[in-house]
């Protein structure tokens, strides 16, 4: 084993050239200026892949790192590395520091720490390595070196039962590998010896590296190279740094649809869906009466979704690819999103529909090379039509939808027995979110606020003004309101607030909330005017209106942008002025339109009370970035109209 | 009949938790502490808890989770299962015990050693009552007394919650629960001796912000079997600067070989420990009540907050510095504890005959009303209180071409200067050719910052300077307008800020003159807004001279608050010419 680490040390030695070059990638950390203002510099970065021909392989990671600062000391004084034991084995090979003077110490690398890692939600027993390589002084370098094996990766012993590190598409590889860093990178090398049999596709995204294929004894070395990598400059609300940052992606299966008639047969083989007795009575409970496919639909994936809690245990072998079956999940009443779609699947069979499970990555794109950029589970249900929908109980507890459109603009790949290609969810209409509130205000003379407003809404925006009622504790429902209106100013006095009968009741209909309130000194006053903003564009639920806290002093964007959701947000007020007061400005009316957003909106004064209309709607959740523009002068145009208004005598 | 009988009743009470608006209600906690005779003890906590809502079953009560060190301690679980609303029992399956990493034992070696044992209910649905009963228990010797300091109020009400400790005769039990008034049960039987406590139907805690056991919003256990809080913090002290390594010497001569004055150094040494050793979020009781040697800090970069402490007390003593350390309780003075009822150890040192009193966490001084610090080496105790907060504040302010030129002048009570040689930029905010001068329990800072002026539909309102400081900060314009317990501030307030403004011949002012004067049970407010000639002259003043406000008082203080962040009083509206 041991004459195996060497031989693959060598190899990647050569291929690097990190023994000879440690000293001058050392130098360009002093002849480049850009890196003096940095706590670390990450002076090498390797990982070298050996594949087997079942598809686990052997990590090998060589990292150097030059602290510059104490703070880049503090940062660095314990290495630590996640790894999953049900399917990977990982230790410290060696770890060494460089003293500025050259001297350098060998530290003992049994003395790594191996352990459990700190978890909440998910019980699956990850692990994580640690070497404590203690205080460390500006000038030193830490190496070390890292062995792992797994699905991915292949411990170089040959005597060990390496069953569990098998990926469980045998035979397959895939790789995800980010290039970017949060701090400056000498050198980034990513490389992968594959045995002669296999064929890897692979794809390096959103910039450039330097890249090789060389045969060796009749294995194909792939080697990806990047120099002089920076922090990612971020753009505020940017989206993931998967679809914006360098990256590589690899995998040797050939399509989508293989990856899709896997993932149906290692359920299916489990035996995951199976149904069960007081399943079957409970669904039958639930779709009494129920006449249409969708009601039946929906009614199961509602109950799933808030009885079946988020809260992962595992199942041991088979656990992170492997739905835990019916009984597991009927009995637990809880599991990660994999078994909650896999309760609806269930569910859904029991009430004799076709439907299986779909894998998904929520927060950035999944590419077209078919490795497996997944995050989360989903379930799709076959319609009498024959087409399938998506359906997800994990984001849709106390909301009335049944695929949450916060997740609209995402890939997902059902694993279904004709096999499928990647699919994406579409847009939402912004009206299927609409936030509406209608106020009626009357201004008194000495800048007191009388008035009422009226706020409702629907699917997202729904849940959002929904979750005091469906996540708080009820002793404090009343307090989140009156902070509502505190945060429009601290003198604000709720007077009385109305959220129906049982607001929790999602399945009611749209959330409708009418607050009656007096907000004495909320205008300035003057000698003979006064200065005020309209209540209902002045911090009002501010915090389902995500937009009006994006930063639009940004003029151009170079990545893509989020939002929560694609909305409309209809706004009405009228306040009725003191007597002998008028509106100072002239009729303000403002109307942007564009692909991405639209805006229109207008105040005048109409007899003696201002009126306010305004009318935004955002189309996306998941904009490019020359959506900039039109989203952009929608929300301005949005603010602008919340600018203070000046009425006189 | 009986059993229809007994049915109804349990009925009706369930439905009277479900009115009254709970998530969720503990039919039953037990708590039992037991000193053996061999040293070792035995720690069992039982409950019955039935879950009413989503948001209990969800986010709240899903999961159980128990800290404990496996090399001295180990878990039996007695029992644990889930009865389902509809009587149906669920145990808890053997992959719902998950033991991983105490999260605030991450990134800290010496500690790796330490488990959380995760229970994962499963069976959860409405109605649902999770039953789990388990004990601890630890080895001789690890654990040196009782030592108990629980808070008692859960998020949910409790109908029947029982406390016992148990030890031998012979050894001293000293046991109280803070805010009630329930005195223990005593008992002796066969060589033991039992305080036991039963309290029925204890309402859940509080979520108004700043309830403590200091506020009496919080019901409070403290026992103890050592003798005095004397002798515990006795364990403490033989563990500070044990090892005399010289490393810690050399450190701190090194920290403050190019500082020349006490202050400059203790500034040195403060700011090492705060910003150059990590802190590990352990509390002593869950390291056994351990402090490593200083000289581990050093060669490891991070510790307990004990640990820093310790290191602290460790450096300024070996900088010369007359330093002592004390242990600060948030609880009456008049309570013996053991050390689970310390908050933290703090460091006191003296310098320009003005003390300070430092906390290894942060450059910002320790003050709470109403708590108090016990000498460690001396027994000594004292309350801790910085006294008034005080802001004294004067702008000359003139707008001219569009711009406000704001010259200031602002002294700050010590409890807002942070002890660091940065003290000018924090209280200026940056600000340019600024100077600060600090004389006995003040800092006074003078500098000069600029705004634009904003022009709207030919007017220009002027928001009056502020500070960074002050009772503005503290958030409480953002309370609800009611409390049901007290709130107890930092220290009682005193704010004064007064404005000389000028304006160019382009502005007219159109702000009144008026004066606002609110004097009520709590404080006093002042503002008025003068014109003198060619200048406006503001006077804004607060002084809230009650340290805790009851709920009878609440209002008045809102009264003052509001009022004191109100936009008429803090702005200038001119008319442009």
């Amino acid at each position: 084993m041991k004459k195996a680490i060497v031989s693959t040390l060598l190899l990647f030695i050569c291929f690097t050239g990190i023994g000879q070059n440690l000293s001058k990638l050392l130098q360009q950390t002093v002849d480049c200026k850009a890196y003096e203002k940095h706590d670390y510099v990450i002076l090498y970065d390797s990982t070298h892949v050996q594949v087997k021909p079942t598809g686990s392989g052997s990590f090998y990671i060589l990292k150097s790192i030059k602290i510059q600062t104490p703070k880049g000391a503090l940062a660095n004084r314990v290495i630590t590395y996640d790894y999953d034991p049900l399917t990977a084995f990982a230790r410290f090979q060696s770890v060494q520091i460089q003293k500025a003077d050259g001297d350098i110490i060998r530290l003992d690398e049994s003395k790594g720490l191996d352990y459990a890692t700190p978890a909440r939600m998910i019980y699956w027993g990850a692990r994580q390595i640690m070497f404590d390589v203690g205080r460390l002084e500006p000038g030193d370098i830490i190496t070390y070196e890292i062995d792992k094996k797994g699905f991915t990766y292949a411990l170089l012993n040959d005597t060990d039962d390496d069953s569990r590190f098998i990926p469980p598409m045998q035979g397959q590889f895939y790789d995800i590998v980010p290039f970017w860093s949060s701090a400056p990178t000498v050198r980034k090398v990513h490389s992968v010896t594959m045995p002669p049999q296999k064929e890897l596709q692979f794809q390096f995204y959103q910039g450039e590296c330097s890249s090789s294929l060389r045969f060796d004894n009749g294995n194909k070395i792939y080697t990806f190279a990047k120099d002089d990598i920076m922090p990612f400059k971020r753009e505020s609300n940017m989206v993931d740094l998967f679809d914006a940052a360098p990256k590589l992606m690899m995998s040797t299966t050939p399509n989508w649809e293989e990856k899709s008639l896997w993932f149906h047969k290692v359920n299916e083989d489990y035996g995951s869906f199976a149904p069960l007795d007081e399943a079957q009575k409970k669904v039958d409970e639930l779709i009494k009466g129920k006449k249409t496919e969708m009601e039946k639909i929906a009614v199961l994936t509602h109950w799933v979704a808030d009885n079946i809690r988020y809260s992962g245990i595992s199942m041991g072998k088979g656990e992170g690819y492997t739905l835990h079956n019916t009984k597991m999940n009927y009995t637990d009443r809880c599991g990660v999103c994999k078994d909650i779609a896999g309760m609806l699947v269930s569910f859904l069979r029991m009430a004799g529909f076709e439907a299986y499970p779909a894998m998904t990555m929520a927060g950035s794109r999944i590419e077209k090379i078919p490795a497996d950029h997944f995050n989360h589970c989903v379930t799709v249900v076959k319609l009498s039509d024959g087409t399938y929908i998506p359906l997800d109980p994990t984001w849709v507890p106390f909301t009335r939808e049944l695929w949450s459109s916060a997740e609209q603009q995402q890939n997902y790949l059902p694993g279904i027995p004709e096999g499928s290609d990647l699919l994406e969810t579409p847009l939402s209409p912004a009206d299927d979110h609409y936030i509406r509130i209608k106020a009626s205000n009357r201004l008194e003379a000495n800048g007191t606020l009388k008035g009422r407003f009226t706020i409702s809404a629907e699917g997202q925006s729904d849940r959002r003004i929904r979750n005091i009622f469906t996540l708080g504790f009820q002793s404090e429902w009343k307090k989140h309101l009156e902070s509502q209106l505190l945060n429009v100013s601290p003198n604000a006095r709720l007077v009385s607030v109305d959220y129906g009968k049982d607001p929790k009741n999602y399945q009611a209909g749209p959330i409708q909330i009418t607050f009656n309130y007096i907000i004495p000194n909320y205008a300035i006053v003057g000698k003979d005017e006064m200065l005020l903003k309209p209540l209902t564009m002045n911090n009002l639920y501010s915090q389902i209106r995500s937009y009006l806290n994006m930063d639009t002093s940004l003029e151009k964007r170079a990545y893509g942008f989020k939002d929560a959701c694609s909305r409309a947000v209809t706004i009405d007020e009228e306040i009725v002025l003191p007597a002998g007061y008028h509106l100072l400005s002239e009729e303000i009316e403002l109307e942007q339109d564009s692909e991405a957003a639209q805006f229109t909106g207008h105040i005048c004064q109409t007899d003696n009370r201002i009126v306010l209309h305004h009318e935004l709607r955002l189309n996306k959740r998941v904009y490019e970035a020359e959506d900039w523009e039109g989203f952009r002068d929608a929300v301005n145009a949005s603010k602008e109209l919340g600018e203070p208004l000046i009425i006189q005598k | 009949m009986r059993h229809i009988y007994i049915a109804f009743i349990g009925l009706l009470l369930t439905w009277t938790a479900v009115a009254k608006g709970y998530e969720a209600e503990f039919k039953q906690i037990t708590k039992s502490w037991t000193l053996h005779a061999d040293g070792g003890q035995e720690y069992r906590h039982s409950k019955e808890l039935t879950i009413y809502t989503h948001t209990a079953m969800n986010s709240t009560y899903g999961e159980s989770f128990i800290t404990y060190n496996p090399n001295h301690q180990k878990i039996v679980i007695h029992s644990a299962y889930t009865k389902q609303k509809d009587g149906n029992i669920i145990q808890t399956p053997e992959n719902a015990f998950v033991e991983v990493l105490p999260r605030n034992a991450a990134k800290a070696p010496d500690y790796n050693h330490l488990k959380e044992l995760v229970i994962v209910h499963t069976g959860l649905d409405l109605g649902s009552t999770i039953y789990l009963d388990y004990s601890i228990i630890t080895e001789p010797g690890y654990l040196k007394e009782i030592d108990i300091c629980q808070s008692l109020n859960e998020l949910s009400p409790v109908k029947d919650y029982r406390l016992r400790i148990s030890l031998p005769e012979g050894k001293p039990l000293e046991s109280q629960i803070i805010n009630s008034s329930l005195k223990p049960k005593t008992s002796t039987s066969q060589g033991i001796k039992t305080h036991s406590y039963q309290l029925n139907n204890l309402a859940p805690r509080s979520f108004e912000p700043g309830t403590t056991v200091l506020s009496g919003g919080v019901q409070q256990l403290i026992a103890t079997s050592y003798k005095s809080t004397s002798d515990a913090l006795a364990t403490l002290e033989s563990q500070f600067g044990r090892t005399r390594d010289l490393r810690v010497n050399q450190l701190a001569n090194q920290l403050t070989a190019t500082h020349d004055t006490n202050r400059e150094k203790a500034y040195a040494l403060l700011d090492y420990v705060v910003n150059q050793v990590e802190t590990t979020p352990l509390t002593l009781e869950d390291v056994g009540f351990r402090i490593r040697p200083e000289v581990s800090l050093i060669t490891n970069g991070y510790g307990t907050e004990a640990e820093k402490a310790a290191l602290l007390y460790g450096l300024l003593k070996a900088g010369g510095l007359d330093a002592e350390i004390w242990a600060y309780y948030l609880k009456p003075i008049s309570v013996q504890s053991g050390l689970t009822a310390i908050d933290k150890l703090i460091v006191a040192i003296s310098l320009d005959g003005e003390e300070y009193l430092l906390s290894p966490t942060s450059l910002m001084p320790v003050h709470y009303t109403g708590a108090y610090a016990l000498n460690m080496q001396d027994g000594e105790t004292k309350q801790i209180s910085t006294g008034l907060s005080r802001i004294a504040y004067s702008a000359d302010i003139k707008l001219t071409e569009g711009k406000a030129n704001e010259q200031i002048k602002a002294s700050f009570s010590s409890g807002f200067i942070p002890f660091s040689a940065n003290v000018l930029s924090v209280l200026t905010g940056g600000a340019k050719e600024a100077t600060s001068k600090q004389e006995k329990g003040q800092t006074t800072v003078d500098y000069s910052q600029g705004s634009t002026l904003q022009s709207n539909d030919g007017y220009t309102l002027y928001r009056l300077p502020d500070t960074s400081l002050g009772i503005t900060q503290q958030g409480y314009q953002k309370y609800n307008s009611t409390r049901q317990g007290n709130l107890v501030l930092s220290a009682p307030i005193s704010e004064q800020y007064s404005y000389s403004v000028k304006w160019d011949d382009n502005l007219e002012l159109r702000t009144a003159d008026f004066t606002k004067e609110i004097k009520n049970k709590v404080g006093v407010l002042l503002v008025s807004f003068h014109t003198e000639g060619d200048k406006i002259i503001i006077q804004r003043s607060i002084e809230i001279n009650q340290p805790i406000i009851t709920p009878t008082m609440y209002a008045d203080f809102k009264q003052l608050i509001t009022a004191w962040v109100s936009d008429q009083n803090k702005h200038l509206l001119f008319k442009e010419k």
